[in-house]
């Protein structure tokens, strides 16, 4: 992602020079060359450690509603905001909910050619990513030691692999917009994503209900409940969430509640139901490999299937599942699976 | 009077622990169907999937990462019940849970899971004294399998966790030269024991008593066989020797000075009058920017062990339970009136670090980090004890 990244830069050392911001929102290379993590640059020596690659998948707009924005915006501050076309997403409905000053922010956009997930890279070789010599080039990763291509459509997130909105199309809101070589678009998501994940929800539709639960409890019972998914999520917003709720205590971690797990990733499955961007993020964070693409990606298909399709913080508002009309389908009615 | 023991399998060795007696959970490690090192029970696992785990078991001893979710679970649960109440009229019947009384046998721990104990220890036995962790410590078996060298997420030799000697075990294990021919356990190997408590020492005991004499076990045990140089190691009662095999990340990360980043790295005794000169600084803020405030750095760390303790209940009947907190929720330090002293993001993590850093360090003279790699792994943001240790080491305080 070359051009990209000196785009981002020269694009934040001009902002900062001109005195057009007074930060840059980014990203910037963490521990190990798999790991990219959010950078904040306020002098043009910060930004130029401003990079964006395949593994840029944290989205950057809901920081600007937390501690450190707040203080920021109400001292009379700006900041450029790079954003892939899923954060574009989420960004306008946190606009359209009023929780960002939109006249404090320059908005830049990038075009996304996609993110690896870490985990499929794993698979496909054989060890941990950060303890191979990888050269992660422009168009395929090459193991240094072995000579092993990996083509990135391999190791693609499963979210961006049926992503249909991967830059902000709305030139009329965006300040600025980085696009990629035409080279690196990944192919079009009915080729290739697509049918792959329709197959994987598939199979699991095929269940009996009995596999169905032994399948989500599964996983699901290592879950921890970290939350590091719903903190992750660009449009998990709510000033605060009814898990954090004491009084009264919606879900408790008394011991034998392991169904507790299961609620918590089906209610926040739905409560975001209309409003997921399919950034993958809640996938990505997950320690215990949680295969979240297949409840979240369900429900957007689900949604698609009963109301047609919608695209969260583009399409008018309100949502398929924010209003009632007298011939919305009724699935009840229609239900035949055992 | 220790002995050594030489076990041709892994999973015979297991197997002989769960015969040993019915009150033995014994845990192993190994992969789960998505790659992911987990402890399982033995409980959960019959003869023949065991023997087919051979090689994976083996192999899972031989990697020089621990398990993903760190074993302090089995010292401190996720969550525990204390109490069980059920109200009646006016009066309120209230009964404590009992800790269950089964010896807990945990195989194939490692030195920075093993240290972690320690700090667990210094917490949980010293006054007031937890009966509840004193029991199940007292119930824990460890047996260590020490790593041969650090992988690109270790730091354990940072904070003087030997990994090639696991200080604290009941038992040492160590892995021996892969068995040749049989096809079932072409990739596995024998396994050596070496016991270094008393407790180690009579569960050996116990165990080999118990399977000498036994058809089905035969062949399968040797007592004082040749113990190979990394046996000794681990046992503490040699030294590695000069030339054994070193991977270049373990040269790396143990010489001075090989610091990836660009500044210079700091001592660990240095560390914690340094964070205190930091107390203000603006690190604070730029690490909790991108901070997610999840509890992933806290559960998955093996010191982390802050409780909350609440009640469940319903209607007349409930339980109160311990279950893990973490210090980056937000609801953590919030108080009965909605006070929260740590409101801000940059509070709770700076809080953590200086509890890890320099409260831990200047209260109870150890360290909140045994270097196993964990939150370096995990972060989804990267922030680890790592990023902290070069941030302040660098620092320039200008007075």
């Amino acid at each position: 992602m070359q051009t990209i990244t000196s785009e981002m830069r020269e694009i934040a050392k001009k902002l900062l020079k001109e005195g057009k911001v007074d930060a840059v929102l980014g990203y910037t290379r963490g521990e190990f060359n798999t790991q990219t993590i959010p950078h904040l640059a306020r002098t043009e020596a910060e930004a130029s450690a401003l990079l964006f690659d395949r593994f840029a998948g944290k989205t950057l707009s809901k920081y600007l509603t937390e501690d450190f924005f707040l203080d920021f915006f109400l001292e009379g501050k700006t900041v450029a905001l790079f954003i892939k076309g899923c954060d574009y997403q989420a960004f306008n409905q946190l606009l359209n909910e009023e929780r960002i000053p939109r006249d404090r922010v320059y908005l830049i956009g990038i075009e996304c050619p996609g993110m690896v997930h870490r985990q499929n890279l794993a698979s496909v070789l054989g060890s941990e990513p950060e303890e191979k010599d990888l050269d992660f080039q422009e168009e395929k990763i090459v193991d240094r030691e072995t000579g092993q291509e990996i083509d990135y459509q391999e190791v693609l997130s499963p979210f961006c692999r049926v992503c249909s909105y991967n830059f902000p199309e709305q030139p009329e809101n965006i300040d600025a917009l980085i696009t990629i070589d035409p080279a690196l678009k990944q192919p079009a998501s009915e080729e290739t994503g697509e049918d792959a994940l329709k197959a994987a929800i598939k199979e699991v539709d095929k269940m009996s209900r009995a596999e169905r639960l032994e399948f989500w409890q599964h996983y699901l019972n290592n879950c921890r409940r970290c939350f590091s998914c719903r903190n992750a999520c660009p449009v998990c917003t709510c000033l605060k969430c009814l898990f954090d709720r004491e009084t009264p205590m919606y879900m408790d971690r008394a011991t034998d509640q392991l169904a507790q797990h299961q609620f918590y990733h089906l209610i926040r499955a739905f409560h975001v139901a209309d409003r997921c961007v399919g950034c993958g993020e809640c996938e990505r964070v997950c320690p215990e490999q949680i295969p979240l693409h297949l409840l979240h990606q369900k429900i957007i298909q689900d949604i698609e299937a009963l109301y047609g399709h919608f695209q969260p913080g583009i399409d008018e508002t309100p949502s398929p599942l924010a209003q009632a009309n007298e011939n919305d389908p009724d699935p009840f009615e229609k239900e035949a699976r055992s | 009077m220790t002995r050594t023991y030489k076990f041709r399998a892994v999973s015979s060795l297991l197997l002989a622990m769960q015969n040993l007696s019915p009150d033995y959970q014994v845990h192993y490690p190994v992969p789960d169907d998505q790659g992911i090192d987990r402890f399982y029970s033995l409980a959960d696992t019959d003869e023949a999937a065991l023997k087919n785990k051979e090689t994976s078991i083996y192999q899972t001893l031989l990697k020089n990462q621990p398990v993903l979710v760190p074993p302090k679970g089995f010292l401190l649960p996720e969550t525990e019940y204390l109490l069980q109440f059920v109200r009646e009229g006016n009066t309120a019947d209230v009964q404590p849970k009992s800790v269950d009384s089964k010896t807990r046998v945990i195989f194939g721990i490692k030195a920075c899971d093993l240290e972690s104990f320690k700090l667990l220890d210094e917490v949980f036995l010293s006054e007031p004294e937890d009966p509840r962790y004193r029991q199940r410590r007292d119930q824990t078996i460890t047996i260590a399998a020490p790593c041969a060298s650090e992988s690109v997420y270790c730091l354990c030799s940072k904070f003087g966790v030997d990994k090639h000697s696991p200080a604290g075990a009941d038992v040492v294990m160590v892995p021996g030269e892969k068995n040749g021919g049989n096809s079932e356990t072409n990739n596995a190997g024998p396994v050596y024991l070496q016991s270094i408590t008393d407790k180690g020492e009579k569960l050996l005991e116990a165990l080999y008593q118990s399977i000498s004499e036994d058809e089905n076990f035969s062949g399968e045990v040797e007592a004082d066989p040749e113990p190979p140089h990394a046996l000794k190691v681990a046992a503490g009662q040699e030294k590695r020797a000069p030339g054994s095999a070193k991977s270049e990340a373990e040269g790396e990360s143990e010489s001075e000075g090989e610091d990836k980043s660009e500044h210079e790295p700091i001592s660990l005794e240095a560390t914690p009058d340094r964070m205190e000169e930091l107390f203000e600084a603006a690190i604070w803020d730029e690490l909790a920017m991108r901070c997610l405030n999840c509890g992933i750095c806290t559960y998955y760390c093996p010191t982390c062990h802050c409780f909350d303790i609440q009640d469940f209940y319903r209607k007349k009947e409930g339980n109160r339970y311990r279950k893990w907190d973490s210090c980056m929720f937000c609801s953590y330090s919030e108080m009965a009136a909605g006070l929260n002293p740590r409101m801000h993001k940059r509070d709770r993590v700076r809080n953590r670090f200086f509890h890890k850093l320099n409260y831990l360090p200047k209260t109870n003279f150890v360290f909140g980090c045994t270097g196993c790699g964990r939150c370096v792994k995990h972060c989804p943001v990267g922030i680890s004890i790592n990023t902290v240790l070069e941030k302040i080491g660098g620092e320039r305080i200008e007075k």
